[in-house]
């Protein structure tokens, strides 16, 4: 389609200098119409690879297991899709931003577990970017290829929303440095070959400027994991305790006392990736099949006139969030792009709850059970793990920074206030 | 870092849109100014020079899409356009005087017809009302209190119309009426005999006015479209005038809370500028969220606009007018809120946002109605990113 043409006449008015080429092409396209055959592509891609088995397990809606994720990334990864967010160099695909959010969303539409995304979503791009030849060589490829798990080792028990505040340490000593110090809340440290923490190497001078990140083997003497169990009663996160463990120099990312800078750069990635779209656009899918199967007063919830009232606005909400987080990662907002992620992470974490408060509601007394992931009779198809993403996502809100602190971040750097 | 192998996505305006843009902002805002709003609010909500200068600048026409003779590719013109209308408390009614009309002329079919009433459109030599609003009938489109019946050489039409936008500034009236055969459409000239109108303001500064049509004659050609067919063409008429509006809800929302940060920066309490709470930090970021939100669904709707049938149209503008006109109202409540006292004065600019917004809320259909509208048209299955797919 040939683009508006329109110039200025001599008279200073707007008119086109160039007709379109026909009606016949008049709006047919639009920037998501390109990528037809790729989300056809990916969707054979899934329909031939993904296993049935562990389709079912993602249907559930339980936490995906570590058998499930390691093996969706080898999957991926002869595929060359298990990082799309790389540059090309490493093993990634060299999509644009938008590109990767469409193959995201068919992946999450398609039922495909979801993967590990400590590895290839946070410490990959900061090592691609920040990290050594060695460090590279050694931690990349067993990312792309699911073979090794990473975990998030940020917060405290006292550094939390402050994250700068942090009181692990990190000592030189030759040829390694000594940490000693807690972690907590850290998802999936219980899988983990590896975790990235935050450090303080220096107890001087302002907080943040101390701060060293470093990539740490979980089985190193002097680490413990202990699990902290959450109100779904399943085993998602973790304390770990760190004492005096010695971690090599070469597994410092970047200059020490600089791990602030590489916090921030990841946990942007974090934010726009935690404005949760794919996951949410297949979960109100779930809840638009959930109204139509359900039954009440010889009918189904679908035509229950409030829910479908609630399911349609969700349905414009999510419409608007898809759109909000493509302007975003195209970049055509014009507002600071730190704000700009924590607009999508704050909405997208309200919409999470309240689609899997919708959810519990339409399943009403059938949600109450507490159901193990793995057992086979649930009395109510679908209804599983829908209680427990609704009781684990109370922590989307809370988790990547709170809603309250993406407030202060919209504040500041969108409305320098 | 990452090095793309796409091309542009579309998502950003083209240069062209950039300069139309630009250009209305620049217009509207030398031209526009709080001092010439209240003149023309004062003098009855039109201003005649300002509108020749809207048209002699090509705006009207860079509303129009390319089969009603204009220059628009999308909405995104048109928006562009009206968002600065919005922005600039702008009453003169290129919405309900020129595009929704127009788009009910379009609706029937007969293009050539009204080839000439789109130019003078586009000239600023004419407009429209769109008279279908009837007493305690809400937004029910099938007319009833108004009935045409036919006469020997034309219409007769009787009845009533209410709180008709434009009406005081129109030339002619586009009215729907209860025929033996159906709602129909009629365009009936302003001072023909037995229309007699009743004028007043709304809380926007817009012209209205209660219509009474008392044994009005018109010829066979005042017909619109065929008996039976009003509704429908109604129909096209409200979809513009819904998604026209949505466009200066977005403008109107901008503004409201430029001032408000503005003003929160300045009033001091406790010693302090009131911008320094965090209660109100957080209020004013929400109020940044809902306008990108809203704008994320504006890009959605001009996108979409002027593509698919009206049918598909009716629950695409419904679900996006909802989203849209929910966060303007939230904008401008939080903004009248954390102007303090101030904030419902007439003096001060943030109220007439406040108005503004409630107007094109309860005009064209308020968040709820739009909301029941999408619900009950909406087609099983898809969504409404559907038709970008
Ligand atoms: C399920 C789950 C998984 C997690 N996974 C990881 C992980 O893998 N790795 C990791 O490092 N961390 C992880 N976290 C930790 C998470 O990032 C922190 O919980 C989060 O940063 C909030 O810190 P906090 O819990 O100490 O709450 P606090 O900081 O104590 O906040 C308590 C309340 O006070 C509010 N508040 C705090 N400061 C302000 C302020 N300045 N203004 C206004 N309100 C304020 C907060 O918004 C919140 O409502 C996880 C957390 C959960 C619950």
């Amino acid at each position: 389609m040939a683009r508006s043409l329109r110039g200025r006449n001599r008279a200073g008015s707007w008119e086109p200098s160039e007709k379109a080429d026909s009606d016949e092409d008049f709006m047919k396209d639009s920037f998501l119409s390109g990528f037809r055959e790729f989300r056809e592509e990916i969707r054979t891609f899934v329909a031939e690879n993904l296993p049935d088995d562990m389709r079912e397990r993602a249907r559930r809606g339980f936490h995906a297991t570590k058998e499930d994720m390691r093996r969706w990334m080898e999957i991926l990864h002869k595929k060359g899709w298990s990082a799309p967010n790389w540059p090309k160099e490493y093993g990634g695909t060299g999509w644009s931003p938008l590109k990767r959010m469409v193959f995201e969303i068919e992946m999450a539409n398609a039922d495909a577990p979801p993967r590990n995304p400590f590895g290839f979503h946070l410490i990959g791009p900061v090592l691609c970017e920040f990290g050594t030849e060695q460090q590279k060589a050694r931690y990349l490829p067993a990312i792309l290829d699911g073979s090794e798990f990473w975990c998030q080792g940020f917060s405290e028990p006292n550094a939390g929303s402050d994250l700068a505040s942090l009181k692990t340490t990190a000592t030189l000593e030759g040829d390694h440095y000594v940490v000693n110090g807690q972690k907590t809340w850290t998802s999936e440290a219980h899988l983990a070959d590896m975790i990235f923490c935050l450090v303080r190497t220096n107890r001087d001078g302002a907080s943040q400027g101390g701060i060293s990140m470093m990539l740490i083997d979980m089985k190193s003497p002097g680490v413990t994991v202990r699990p902290i169990i959450t109100q779904d009663m399943s085993h998602y996160v973790n304390e770990i305790f760190l004492e005096d463990v010695k971690v090599p120099v070469e597994n410092l990312v970047g200059e020490e006392n600089q791990g602030w800078r590489y916090a921030k750069f990841l946990l942007e990635n974090e934010r726009t990736g935690s404005a949760y779209l794919p996951q949410s656009k297949s979960d109100l899918n779930r809840l638009r099949s959930l109204l139509a199967e359900l039954r009440e007063n010889g009918d189904t919830l679908a035509s229950n006139p409030v829910l479908d009232a609630e399911l349609a606005r969700a349905e414009v909400d999510m419409a608007a969030h898809e759109m909000m987080v493509y302007r975003i990662i195209d970049g055509v907002t014009g507002i600071d792009s730190n704000a700009a992620a924590s607009m999508i992470k704050a909405r997208g974490a309200e919409l999470q709850q309240r689609i899997a408060g919708l959810w519990i509601e339409a399943l009403g007394p059938h949600a109450l059970p507490v159901y193990e992931d793995g057992e086979e009779e649930y009395g109510i198809r679908a209804s599983p793990g829908a209680m427990s993403q609704y009781l684990i996502r109370r922590a989307v809100s809370i988790y990547g920074g709170a809603n309250e602190i993406q407030y202060n971040i919209i504040a500041k750097r969108g409305l320098h206030l | 870092m990452t090095t793309h192998d796409d091309e542009s996505t579309g998502l950003a305006l083209s240069s062209d849109e950039s300069q139309l843009q630009a250009s209305v902002e620049r217009f509207i805002a030398n031209e526009y100014t709080f001092d010439h709003y209240r003149a023309t609010v004062r003098e009855g909500g039109f201003n005649k020079a300002f509108w020749k200068q809207v048209a002699d600048l090509g705006l009207v026409a860079a509303c129009f899409p390319e089969d009603w003779e204009g220059y628009a590719q999308s909405g995104t013109e048109p928006f562009l356009v009206l968002e600065q209308f919005g922005y600039g408390l702008v009453v003169e009614p290129l919405v309900s005087g020129v595009l929704a009309p127009a788009a009910v002329l379009v609706a029937t079919g007969e293009r050539d017809r009204f080839a000439s009433v789109f130019n003078e459109m586009m000239t600023g030599e004419r407009l429209l009302a769109l008279a279908w609003a009837e007493p305690n009938r809400r937004f029910d489109l099938a007319p009833e209190a108004v009935k045409a019946s036919q006469t020997g050489g034309g219409w007769q039409l009787d009845g009533e119309k209410s709180t008709v936008l434009a009406a005081p500034h129109a030339d002619s009236l586009l009215v729907s009426a209860a025929t033996v055969d159906g709602p129909a459409m009629f365009l009936v000239p302003k001072d023909a005999d037995g229309v007699e109108l009743v004028t007043h303001r709304n809380i926007d500064g817009q012209g209205a006015a209660d219509i009474h049509f008392r044994q009005v004659a018109v010829g066979s050609d005042a017909l619109v479209g065929k008996p039976g067919e009003g509704e429908a063409l109604m129909r096209a008429g409200m979809n513009m005038g819904a998604a026209m509006t949505c466009a200066e809800a977005v403008g109107a929302m901008d503004a409201a809370l430029k001032l408000t940060v503005d003003y929160a920066q300045t009033r001091k309490q406790f010693g302090q500028a009131i911008a320094s709470f965090q209660a109100i930090q957080h209020r004013l970021a929400n109020m940044a969220i809902e306008l990108e939100y809203a704008r994320a669904m504006l890009q959605l709707l001009a996108t979409g606009l002027f593509r698919g049938s009206e049918s598909d149209r009716s629950a695409f503008v419904s679900g996006i007018r909802a989203k849209i006109m929910g966060c303007a109202r939230f904008v401008v409540s939080d903004a009248v809120q954390l102007h303090g006292g101030i904030g419902v004065t007439d003096e001060a600019a943030i109220s007439h946002y406040f108005r503004k917004v409630t107007a094109l809320d309860l005009a064209w259909g308020d968040s709820r109605y739009h909301l029941e509208r999408y619900r009950t048209e909406r087609k099983a299955g898809t969504d409404l990113m559907a038709s970008l797919y």
